[in-house]
């Protein structure tokens, strides 16, 4: 018994364990900070939302090893079902689920909120590298480069529930899984050009999805381009945000000490906006040393991908960086005010359960196929 | 895929600097403000007392009720539910307070002051309904009181909350939501009224709900008013006076304090007191055709009438085109080529002297002196006396009035001057405007034999220990240099006037107290001629100059003179500390005319 656990212990990638741990904590401080009432002197009592994200945290760790130890492709066998299972939360959360800032995304669970868009992410991801990977390669290699077998079935995968996700509406996590797929593709072989293409035919039609979208979709675009254009309205929050991070300076302003962040003027700052406070309360060092750690933890990740034993497990540790990275740097990138306002959490660090057990157990997949290369 | 994270990132890091290392103390000043606030605590204004200290404007605590616009729910239907919520519990103007909230849009955190003047009780409701009124604010405000009611309230005047344009132009001490004078004594004293304001400095959070307390300034009071009005005397004046348009003026010969400035008036200033008038009533204020906000004492213009034959005569004797000898005949008209000026008394008063001239008030005694002296020497006279020219007194508003010249008529009508217009004017009548105050003054004038003083409200100032800031002393505002044998001949004619039982204002006549005055009949194209009467008493050493003019009199000799009369005696009791005759006197039904 001892010796198994001791032999699990060392196959253990302690380095991105390591970054992971400390995201958590800092996180936790974070939001420790952020919650608490503005007249309360210390951090005692711990406010409500701190002690609760100590629950995810803990629960998160529980996630991380039992991502640890599944074995991935059995994961990957279990993939559809997950998928399809995501794809009837979402059909039912467009139905049921509880409203907030006028977007339909969580269930309410006995005062618990979920986001079935978290879970959603993973059996896409499932799916599209067994997609990828599971099928026989075409013979003929100019056809295999240009439009595998595979593409039609992906798109597809993909376009699901991407729609579903656009009519909560929730602008980011579609976005997120649009990336998440890209940077699978990418790896699994289609071309750069092509990518490319599309991205440019999709920026050539892009009037006229403009009259498509909602009109708070194009408020959040017009208001990213100019945030002063409503300072008190759309702009309000990335305004104030962006003075937080600012006031913070080079070492900012101290632990439980940012004014912008203790007399609530940013809306959500336990969540996506946490490094408001991070840049307001510890300043440009604070957020130096984070963002070097998530470059650490990422680029740790990749490793694992170089190394990983078969082509699923590379292509799933591809898949798992990506995602987890695009979301930072959206997040990060709305906070300082130069990609707009959708409404993503930063993963490890924001408050929330869902993302916190969802960026668990990715990484503890990442930490198995990590694992295996070993055997 | 490790190089465009890597270069993510890096750029992310890029951009976090820029914010924090170079531009950090744009943000950390943007911050600062963003939390710190200072809130006025409003001094409360000071008093204003009369000469003997009774209070008639002061200040009692109340609340005011605010609302901070960005506390109102997000939700459009929530949001103008809790709009119509305010419109109910506080009976207000939904128009205006749509407008105020769409002007709240670059400063959604700074309270919308919504009423003044709450009591304890309507606090209470409110408080009872705060679930439906979110964004609330109630706070201390002191509150503009004036126990007497409409009593005076063309001489106190009335506040209201500070405009924009007066808020730039007079800087530092105001702050929006501050009362400022906008009438009267509110507006001359306003730099005593206003106390300094305090402060407290604040921290607040997001909503502007306060967090910290750093720091408290108390507010100062406001100084304390003591106005030269008699308060008793003032009532007295109003009540002779009833409805009737007009003025009563009651002033120190000797100092030129105001002793009682009586208008009818239907306006009380306590309406103002809460800062926002009710649009209502504020329409049914300006739009009243009586014009009630018009202080007719200083603001309304009238010809002056057989008063002004003080002046002509003076003119004539100074000018030796009379002397106490010389007569004139009047038979009840006179001729200027085709055209007939009458005499009040259409059976003619025979040969009279100025003196008796005076007495009997003859038209056509002073229209040959008129045309003897031309309207030059007239127009000089009327400017000598003050007409033509505010008198200066300490309160807003105050007219000139106006002397005509040969070059205004020209100038104005492309028309000579005829003499006909010269006879008008020496009987007060043609183009002569003043105002009932400058009528004050030329009896000032006579009574003190060439010196008038300057008339004022405002005896003193105190602070709020009681003692004396400032101290109006009496300031003589004109000299005339005119033969003390012109004066003597003058008062006596006045003298005359009252007390001779022929003269015009018998009915002005005290059997204890020598008053020496004159009537005035005011023709009136309009309507009833207007009627005025001024004296002063006692006759030998004048202390008190009176003045009623009344709208639609009829004749200076009947209630004008008797309200005077009422007046002066009023003043003698108070002086002589005995009870005040309360019995009204009634219009003359009967009896002889008592002429112009």
């Amino acid at each position: 018994m001892w010796y198994r656990v001791r032999r699990f212990a060392e196959s253990l990638n302690w380095l991105l364990l390591a970054c992971l741990l400390l995201l958590m904590a800092a996180g936790w401080g974070l939001v420790l900070s952020a919650a608490m009432p503005p007249n309360q002197e210390g951090p005692w009592p711990i406010p409500a939302f701190a002690a609760r994200q100590a629950v995810w945290a803990m629960l998160g760790l529980i996630a991380l090893m039992a991502g640890a130890m599944v074995d991935y492709h059995v994961l990957l066998r279990l993939g559809p079902w997950l998928y399809a299972i995501g794809l009837i939360l979402l059909t039912l959360v467009l139905g049921v689920g509880h409203t907030s800032f006028g977007a339909r995304r969580w269930f309410a669970l006995r005062g618990i909120f979920m986001q079935p868009g978290e879970f959603t992410k993973l059996g896409m991801l499932l799916v599209l590298v067994r997609l990828a990977a599971g099928q026989a390669r075409d013979p003929d290699p100019l056809r295999r480069r240009l439009f595998p077998r595979w593409l039609p079935a992906s798109l597809l995968v993909v376009a699901i529930p991407v729609a579903l996700i656009l009519g909560q509406p929730n602008l980011g996590t579609a976005l997120l899984l649009v990336l998440l797929a890209l940077a699978v593709w990418l790896v699994a072989g289609l071309p750069w050009s092509l990518i490319a293409g599309s991205i440019a035919a999709a920026s050539g039609v892009a009037p006229a999805v403009w009259s498509f979208l909602k009109d708070y979709q194009r408020a959040r675009i017009l208001n990213f381009l100019n945030p002063y254009r409503d300072p008190l309205g759309g702009g309000y929050t990335v305004i104030q945000a962006v003075t937080a991070i600012g006031s913070g300076g080079l070492t900012g302003r101290g632990f439980l000490e940012g004014p912008q962040n203790r007399l609530q003027f940013i809306p959500k700052h336990h969540t996506d906006f946490i490094v408001s406070v991070l840049g307001e309360e510890f300043g440009w060092v604070g957020c130096l040393s984070i963002v070097f750690v998530y470059l650490l933890l990422y680029l740790e990740g990749l490793r694992i991908a170089h190394r990983a034993r078969d082509y699923p497990g590379m292509l799933l540790a591809v898949g798992i960086v990506s995602l987890l990275a695009s979301q930072t740097l959206i997040n990060l990138g709305m906070n300082v005010g130069v990609v707009p306002v959708t409404g993503l959490p930063l993963p490890l660090l924001s408050y929330g359960g869902s993302s916190m057990l969802m960026a668990c157990l990715l990484l503890g997949i990442l930490l198995n196929v990590g694992r295996q290369r070993r055997r | 895929m490790a190089y465009a994270i890597g270069l993510g990132l890096f750029l992310l890091l890029l951009r976090f600097g820029f914010l924090q290392i170079v531009e950090a103390d744009r943000y950390r000043a943007a911050a600062d403000e963003n939390s710190i606030r200072l809130y006025p605590l409003a001094a409360p204004r000071g008093e204003i007392v009369d000469r003997n200290g009774d209070v008639l404007a002061t200040s009692r605590p109340s609340f005011r009720a605010s609302l901070v616009p960005r506390q109102l729910p997000e939700d459009e239907t929530e949001r103008e539910a809790a709009v119509a919520a305010y419109v109910r519990a506080l009976d207000l103007d939904p128009d205006w307070l749509a407008g105020r909230l769409a002007e709240s849009w670059e400063t959604p955190i700074s309270p919308i002051r919504l009423a003044g003047g709450l009591s304890t009780e309507m606090v209470a409701r409110l408080e009872e309904r705060r679930r439906q009124l979110p964004g609330l604010v109630i706070e201390e405000e002191p509150l503009r009181v004036y126990p007497y009611g409409n009593l005076a309230a063309h001489v106190l005047g009335y506040t209201g909350e500070v405009s924009l344009a007066e808020l730039q132009e007079m800087g530092g001490r105001y702050v929006p939501g501050d009362l400022v004078g906008k009438f009267g004594v509110e507006v001359t004293a306003e730099r005593f009224l206003k106390g300094d304001n305090g402060g407290l400095e604040v921290e607040v959070d997001a909503l502007g709900r306060q967090v910290a307390l750093r720091g408290r300034r108390p507010p100062r009071p406001g100084k304390k008013v003591v106005l030269t009005l008699d308060r008793r005397l003032q009532a007295r004046a109003e009540e002779l006076l009833g409805d009737r348009k007009g003025a009563v003026i009651a002033m120190e010969a000797q100092t030129g304090g105001i002793l009682a400035m009586a208008i009818n008036s239907r306006f009380d200033p306590n309406w103002f007191a809460s800062g926002r008038i009710s649009n209502a009533r504020w329409q049914a204020v300006v739009n009243d055709p009586s014009t009630p906000l018009q202080n007719r004492a200083i603001q309304a213009l009238y010809a002056p009438g057989s008063i002004f034959k003080i002046v002509t005569a003076s003119a004539a004797l100074e000018q030796g085109e009379l002397n106490e000898e010389k007569t004139y005949e009047c038979g009840g008209i006179f001729w200027i080529k085709t055209w007939s000026y009458k005499c009040w008394n259409e059976a003619g008063h025979g040969w009279l002297n100025v003196e008796q001239a005076i007495v009997h008030s003859c038209d056509i005694f002073f229209y040959k002196t008129g045309i003897s002296l031309t309207v030059d020497a007239l127009a000089k006279y009327a400017d000598l006396y003050g007409f033509g020219e505010p008198t200066g007194i300490d309160l807003p508003g105050e007219k000139g009035g106006h002397v005509p010249t040969r070059a205004w008529k020209e100038r104005l009508f492309h028309l000579p001057w005829f003499p006909g217009n010269t006879v008008q004017m020496a009987i007060g009548q043609s183009y002569l405007l003043a105002t009932p105050l400058q009528l004050v003054q030329l009896l000032d004038i006579v009574a003190l034999e060439g010196r008038a003083c300057r008339p004022h409200v405002i005896r003193r100032i105190e602070d709020e220990r009681g003692r004396v800031v400032q101290e109006v002393t009496p300031q003589v505002s004109r000299r005339l240099a005119i033969a003390p044998s012109t004066w003597s001949l003058l008062k006596r004619g006045l003298w005359g006037c009252v007390n001779y039982s022929s003269g015009t204002g018998f009915r002005a006549h005290l059997p204890r107290l020598d008053v020496s005055g004159k009537t005035s009949t005011i023709q009136n194209p309009q309507g009833e001629n207007h009627a005025a009467f001024a004296c002063y008493a006692p006759s030998d050493k004048p202390e008190i100059v009176v003045v009623t003019f009344i709208e639609h009199g009829v004749q200076g000799g009947t209630i004008a003179a008797l309200i005077s009369r009422s007046v002066v005696s009023a003043w003698d009791d108070l002086r002589r500390g005995v009870e005040m005759e309360t019995d009204m006197p009634t219009e003359p039904v009967s009896g002889p005319p008592r002429g112009d």
